[in-house]
């Protein structure tokens, strides 16, 4: 019994210091959750192929949460952002290198196919009684689709429609598409038919959307900084850009 | 007009098929080795147990398709089972608040009881802090609250220590005395069956193999177990002290010398028995240290293969078991003389505590 | 006096407990402790505090309301299929408390199974409400109770009840006055152990209740939402749920143990 008991605990201390194992095959890539479809489906994939033997490990969440997974865990060597704000986090610590605009993004209001609550414009989000699904505060959607309800004059009228802080856009899309929730606000490329969903979209004009620029860069620290440049100058080429393209996003300007 | 109950009850394989007539006022005892059945006799009349067949009635009035609750009867069970998370007074209580008795009345009532069966106990007491023999009180308390007319007492006395089941036993006898309705008594000892119960049904293997009183059990016993259990000598009288710690035990037909575990005053009641194998016989005086030695007539003697029972008109009269051999062998015959002996600390002795709870007679029942 | 516990007993509970408590102490020690008023209120802390009391006390009340009845028919009855309705009784705690969330939402969310009958019917929605977030915290608690309670009848003697009967006791007096009572510490276990639960649920209710202060934004949502903008007021959310939880069970710990 003794001996059972000195083993397990050797075993569990071993197996437990986290080995960084064999580093030279494997890039992390901390990406923001909007571009989860693109980087997983074709992105990672093509990359892999033109670099045998290496594998693309990513890691999709909203950008703030992100941030601060890199921050104190530091284990990324790609992050790509969906707001300029979290990437200037990460550049002052731990830091960055090859930072770059790669795309751009829209918003867009979405509903459930049914659309319960009759949205046709933006205004209508502050129509009495409508449920309205939004990130929160501080994730990047969410501080987009406030600011584009304050430039369409509604803040305080939506505000108060608000039946939900969602932490990513992610969540807000699966909560419109189950039919919970009447509107909400994600991005464009949320809504593109690479997306595959069910929700109806509404544009929001031109004067009143925002456009949400993403950085992308290498993190300084990376244990693969070498192909961590690779793949930022990847995304930013010709091949990155048309899948993203594809994905429902715009071109960096 | 009592209980009447024809019935047959099965628990898995087990059947039990008996026949039971108990008149107001009386109490019938039944007695059996276990697995003779007892506890499933006493389910049926409780009605826990569904009856295969037959009927159970009450006063006239058939109760065997009565659930447990809407039977007229009050439960002493074998293990007091008073509910633990409730004082005694509230146990009494009990049968009483659910049969919407008004509280006030009831818990009047209940310590009315208590008061009479078991005055030592404090009413607010729970369970867990009273001894055994009070627990069974409370518990006898708790079944006759409900003005029952039929009283079952399910081997009342075997989770009670030595000491204090002589007081125990005479509660139940002034109980049983006054108790107006019906009593079936279950028990393990012959000795309790004997004093206390006016009929006695001997339980074995599901059937009663005899009932009769006491006596006539005694008299004519129809097997071997109903011969062992009440062929014990029986001695009934008063002691008074010896010098040496021993005591004599007079009874109206003689006189034993008995060895007391403690300290009596002159003139205590007390039964006492003493089983047919522990009386030796001899042809001549036996020398020794028995104590106890009586010189009389054979009056008869009951050959039962290799056993023998020997009835003596000694002074107190006995009855001795021995093998058949021996009745050959010391050519022993009805009609002949004989010594018997045995020693005093053979003697069963069961001293009546002379300060137990004595309930005035005709307020308890019917 | 030699010590009985040999050595390797103390070796492995001195890791559990430094493990246990190192997360407690860490929060402890990287409070910004001089700005506590304005990280709480930034933080929404007594909003917060106020729905995880509500919603916690409430989803313990409903978890023992439907609990206990459920428990007596998995112990006492002998309807079929007793086991298979255990197993799914008992199934919220092995859930992922998302994957119970999602269900729920297919279940009773507008869209639902039911709840598109409860919405065009009676106009009932239940998502984004604080009833939702009590009905998901309930799904997650009531095996708690259940289990508790099951084994506490399993453990009482059957002969009480019987008692109870041949003294005149219907079946439901006999369950009010003999049963529940010999139950207490196995119930109040049980309560524990679902307000416990309930006070940190989290998966099931941001998934079927969403996340809004001061509806459905209970103590660890806050936390959750607070952790990365307000690290400060989330660590300070963080200790007031500690507190609440600490308090209450060491009030309880008796009943905790003394349950058989």
């Amino acid at each position: 019994m003794h001996r059972v008991v000195w083993l397990a605990t050797a075993l569990v201390l071993l197996t437990g210091c986290g080995g960084t194992g064999d580093d030279t095959s494997e890039l992390t890539v901390f990406a923001a959750s909007s571009l989860s479809a693109a980087f997983t489906h074709e992105i990672g994939p093509a990359f892999e192929a033109e670099h045998e033997g290496t594998t693309v490990v990513f890691n999709f969440a909203a950008s703030d949460a992100l941030a601060g997974q890199i921050q104190s865990e530091g284990t990324a060597d790609v992050f790509a952002s969906a707001s300029g704000t979290w990437m200037d986090a990460v550049q002052d610590d731990p830091g960055v290198s090859d930072r770059q605009d790669f795309v751009q993004n829209r918003l867009v209001i979405i509903t459930p196919p049914e659309n319960p609550a009759g949205i046709g414009s933006i205004e209508d989000l502050a129509n009495e009684g409508v449920q309205l699904v939004l990130a929160a505060e501080g994730v990047p959607v969410g501080d987009y689709s406030r600011e584009a309800l304050a430039n369409a004059g509604i803040a305080k009228e939506a505000e108060a429609n608000i039946v939900t802080n969602e932490e990513d856009n992610a969540s807000v899309v699966a909560k419109i598409a189950s039919g919970e929730g009447d509107t909400g606000i994600v991005y464009e490329s949320d809504i593109s038919a690479a997306a595959d969903n069910e929700v109806v979209a509404v544009e929001i004009p031109d004067h009143v959307n925002v456009i949400a620029t993403y950085p992308i860069a290498v993190v300084t620290g990376a244990p693969n900084a070498d192909l961590a440049s690779e793949f930022v100058a990847f995304v930013t080429g010709p091949d990155g850009q048309a899948t993203l393209e594809e994905y429902g996003f715009m071109p960096a300007t | 007009m009592g209980l009447h109950a024809d019935l047959v009850a099965r628990r898995g394989s087990f059947e039990v098929d008996v026949a039971l007539d108990v008149d107001d006022g009386e109490t019938l005892a039944l007695l059996g080795p276990n697995g003779a059945g007892k506890s499933t006799v006493v389910d049926a009349l409780i009605g826990t147990l569904e009856l295969a067949e037959g009927v159970i009635a009450i006063d006239g009035e058939r109760v065997d398709a009565l659930p447990p609750e809407q039977r007229p009867i009050g439960v002493c069970f074998q293990d007091d089972l008073l509910f633990p998370r409730l004082s005694a007074l509230e146990n009494v209580a009990f049968p009483l608040r659910a049969r919407k008795v008004p509280k006030a009345e009831a818990r009047r009532r209940a310590g009315e009881l208590l008061q009479r069966l078991a005055s030592t106990v404090d009413p607010s007491a729970r369970p867990s802090s009273m001894s055994g023999g009070e627990r069974q009180r409370v518990a006898l308390a708790r079944a006759l609250a409900p003005d029952p007319r039929l009283l079952v007492l399910d081997e009342p006395f075997s989770n009670v220590d030595v000491s204090a089941r002589p007081g125990l036993r005479a509660l139940v006898r002034e109980v049983t005395h006054t108790f107006g309705g019906a009593t079936v008594l279950i028990v393990h000892d012959p000795l309790d069956a004997l004093t206390l119960a006016d009929r006695v049904a001997l339980l074995d293997a599901g059937r009663i193999t005899q009932t009769g009183t006491p006596d006539e059990i005694r008299a004519a016993p129809s097997s071997h177990y109903a011969a062992d259990l009440v062929g014990v000598n029986l001695f009934v009288g008063a002691l008074e002290p010896l010098e040496d710690g021993a005591a004599t035990l007079r009874t109206s037909d003689g006189e034993i010398t008995v060895s007391p575990e403690v300290a009596i005053a002159s003139g205590t009641r007390s039964i006492a028995s003493l089983k047919p194998i522990d009386v030796s016989l001899h042809a001549r005086e036996p020398e020794g240290s028995a104590r106890n030695v009586f010189r009389g007539r054979i009056v008869e003697i009951a050959d039962d293969g290799d056993r023998a029972r020997v009835r003596l008109a000694t002074r107190p009269p006995l009855t001795a078991e021995v093998t058949s051999g021996s009745v050959t062998r010391m050519g022993l015959g009805t009609g002949g003389e004989v010594w018997a002996s045995f020693k005093a600390v053979e003697v069963s002795l069961q001293i009546d505590a002379a300060d137990t709870a004595q309930p005035p007679a005709g307020t308890l029942g019917r | 006096m030699r010590s009985r516990t040999p050595l390797p007993l103390w070796i492995l509970a001195g890791f559990g407990a430094v493990f246990v408590s190192l997360p407690l102490v860490a929060l402890l020690m990287r409070a910004p402790w001089d700005d506590i008023a304005g990280s709480l209120s930034g933080a929404g802390a007594s909003e917060a505090l106020r729905l995880s009391v509500v919603v916690s006390l409430t989803a313990t009340a409903l978890s023992l309301l439907l609990g206990v009845p459920l428990a007596w028919i998995l112990a006492r009855s002998r309807i079929p299929g007793r086991s298979v309705l255990r197993a799914i009784v008992v199934l919220p705690i092995v859930l992922p408390p998302v994957v119970g969330g999602i269900g729920l939402l297919f279940a009773l969310g507008r869209g639902g199974v039911v709840g598109q009958w409860l919405y065009s019917m009676l106009g009932l929605q239940l998502t984004f409400t604080t009833w939702g977030a009590i009905l998901a915290t309930t799904f997650v608690s009531m095996p708690l109770v259940v289990l508790a309670t099951e084994a506490g009848l399993r453990s009482i003697d059957r002969r009480y009840e019987q008692a109870a009967s041949a003294l005149g006791a219907s079946p439901r007096y006999s369950i009010r006055r003999v049963v529940l009572p010999m139950l207490g510490p196995q119930l109040a276990a049980g309560a524990v152990l679902a307000w416990a639960r309930a006070l940190g649920e989290f998966g099931a209710t941001i998934t079927f209740a969403g996340n809004l202060a001061g509806r459905t934004q209970t103590l660890p949502l806050a936390v959750y939402e607070t952790r990365l903008t307000d690290p400060g007021g989330a660590i300070f959310l963080s200790l007031i749920l500690v507190v609440l939880s600490i308090a209450v069970l060491v009030a309880m710990r008796d009943r905790i143990t003394r349950a058989r």
